[in-house]
């Protein structure tokens, strides 16, 4: 049974009001006004350095991997943005040489958008199968917000830059990974983009994503009502509110604090989102909890874990 | 859009775009031309479970989320993501990740999608292999009938340019999936030692063995440092450094699998330091 053997998250100081994002994005004042009251989002994060840097930041906070670098046999950046520097430039590779990880194999994880993060995990896992307990995978998210792509989603969310940094090993008694779903849905495929397009999609998402969620709660041996927290990507604050409305799912138990303190941090979310459900003492021994994420392009995931 | 994305790309790092390539619209999208392969060579009457598609060199659609368009496009609308940043090295991950979704029973039929395109809209910050042509190959794997592993290696596909070659249909049989192999931090000084010793783990002395061998520098890919035993080396053609090896690939195994030959793949990326080898086996059990 893989585990989560750590997770550490990084927040970048420098708070940009969302307001402030609207001339460099071509947002009206309405525009910003919606995405404040209806979405919740209020600001992002901005980090001056690198990608590799702002990966960095995450993975130091990491106290398991300090003196045990050569545990570590994968690295694994997940990541929304499939191409985020030019060919032949590898920041997941720069992180590796600084942490000493030189003798990982390391990789990108892609093409599930913002639900790359939970395929990670799962790719983290499928990887370790074969390996002695004594092994680590060093899952790592977080991008830089460094095109209008990556900055905006068209009536949906901002994004923001943060960072986590998550060591997987096989076996191991905590945050036991019990189940992953994902369902992918490549008819949403961005070069079909359009507005009926994105209309269905909007129609089609609350949906999808709670068949992928009762279908994790299912492989787990558990049922989505008895999940004791969800652990969303941080879109925004109306879809999980949409979702909790058409699920029964008590809106109480999705954790929605980060969306208007880091808006959506791309791959890294479910793991901020755990650092805070972990903070406020929200998560206790036995307890499954559900990560959950949609990624444009079309795919849907969840994952249930139990701590 | 592709103009201020490739803009916002290069800024950071002081590169120039190339308004040529860009102004032609040259490359091939991955998605398209992976597209057009799948559509021939599968049957849509036999289901993909999972896709795999591996990548180096970037998409001309560099944003896209090509594997869930290509789920789109397969029978059975699959299970798929992407792996990328590692060189050549991602397609062997890729047959790593495809075995263990077999072992899990999650998987009875899974593609790997492995491509390369040859344009690059700006300046090129180190060196590093470019794609000389476009090319997509795809190795359609089936998970075995009694334990559950990968089995057979059915057919496999590719498209380079304006050629096509496929081995598939009547008469492959099996040939299985014996071994996936990756190491890190390999030096050049390393190389040849290693490489001989996992041929030589894997039966490539033999005189049964066809090797194909992939960014391996001359002298450490040739007898004797390699598999002095092996019948027949192969080198992955120049001009593809990701594809190259499945290409081959994709060329020889039906006369390999009615020779009843192992074929061992072994591909070296020296940026990154990766030595990944594969072999897949058609001798009689």
């Amino acid at each position: 049974m893989t585990t989560l053997a750590e997770i550490a998250t990084y927040l970048p100081a420098q708070r940009v009001p969302i307001e402030d994002l609207a001339g460099p994005l071509g947002l009206t004042r309405m525009q910003v006004a919606v995405f404040r009251r209806y979405h919740g989002l209020a600001e992002v994060r901005r980090d001056p350095g690198s990608l590799a840097d702002l990966l960095l930041a995450a993975a130091a906070g990491l106290d398991g991997l300090r003196g045990r670098e050569q545990q570590v046999r994968y690295v694994l950046h997940a990541r929304s943005v499939p191409v985020v520097a030019p060919y032949p430039l590898n920041p997941v590779h720069e992180v590796c040489q600084r942490l000493g990880l030189g003798h990982a194999l390391a990789f990108t994880v892609t093409h599930h958008a913002c639900a790359s993060g939970l395929l990670a995990l799962d790719t983290a896992a499928r990887l370790l199968a074969d390996d002695g307990d004594d092994t680590r995978a060093l899952v790592l998210a977080g991008e830089k917000a460094f095109t209008l792509d990556a900055q905006l989603a068209p009536e949906t969310s901002l994004f923001g830059e943060a960072s986590a940094a998550c060591l997987v090993r096989p076996g191991g008694r905590r945050d036991r990974l019990l189940s992953y779903a994902c369902r992918i849905r490549g008819e949403f495929d961005d070069r079909r983009a359009g507005p009926e397009m994105m209309g269905r999609y909007q129609r089609v998402f609350t949906e999808a994503l709670a068949e992928v969620m009762h279908e994790a709660a299912a492989r787990a041996g558990t049922s989505l009502a008895e999940i004791s927290l969800v652990l969303p990507h941080n879109v925004n604050r109306v879809s999980w509110q949409r979702l909790a409305k058409e699920t029964g799912f008590p809106a109480g138990r999705i954790i929605l604090d980060n969306v208007p303190v880091s808006g959506h941090a791309f791959c890294a979310d479910a793991f901020l989102n755990y650092r805070t459900a972990a903070g406020r003492g929200l998560l206790r021994r036995g307890d499954r909890y559900l990560m959950a994420a949609a990624g444009a392009g079309g795919s849907f995931s969840a994952l249930v874990l139990e701590h | 859009m592709l103009r201020v994305y490739l803009s916002d790309l290069v800024r950071p790092y002081r590169l120039g775009l190339r308004d040529d390539v860009l102004e032609r619209g040259s490359g091939q999208s991955y998605g398209e031309m992976a597209a057009a392969l799948l559509r021939d060579v599968l049957p849509s009457d036999q289901p993909v479970d999972l896709l795999v598609f591996a990548f180096a060199m970037p998409d001309v659609v560099p944003g896209r989320a090509t594997a869930c368009y290509l789920s789109d496009v397969c029978p059975g609308k699959p299970m798929a993501l992407a792996l990328c940043d590692a060189g050549a090295a991602a397609a062997f991950t890729g047959l790593r990740l495809i075995s263990q979704y077999a072992r899990a029973g999650q998987c009875g039929r899974a593609l790997l999608v492995v491509a390369e395109q040859s344009a690059l809209h700006y300046d090129l910050p180190a060196a590093a292999p470019v794609p000389a042509v476009n090319t997509v190959v795809a190795l359609l794997c089936e998970t075995s009938e009694n334990n559950g592993t990968v089995g057979r290696g059915d057919r496999a596909a590719g498209q380079r340019g304006g050629t096509a070659r496929e081995s598939g249909g009547a008469g492959w049989g099996s040939a299985r999936l014996a071994a996936v192999r990756q190491h890190a931090g390999v030096t050049a000084a390393r190389l040849a030692g290693l490489l001989s010793q996992e041929l030589s783990d894997l039966g490539g002395n033999q005189p049964d063995a066809t090797l194909i061998l992939g960014g391996i520098p001359a002298g450490a890919g040739q007898p004797p440092a390699v598999s002095p035993g092996a019948a027949k080396v192969t080198f992955a053609p120049p001009g593809q450094p990701c594809t190259g090896l499945w290409w081959e690939l994709a060329g020889g195994l039906p006369a390999w699998r009615a020779a009843q030959r192992q074929v061992l793949l072994a591909g070296y990326d020296q940026a990154l330091g990766y030595l990944s080898v594969a072999a897949i086996d058609a001798r009689p059990r």
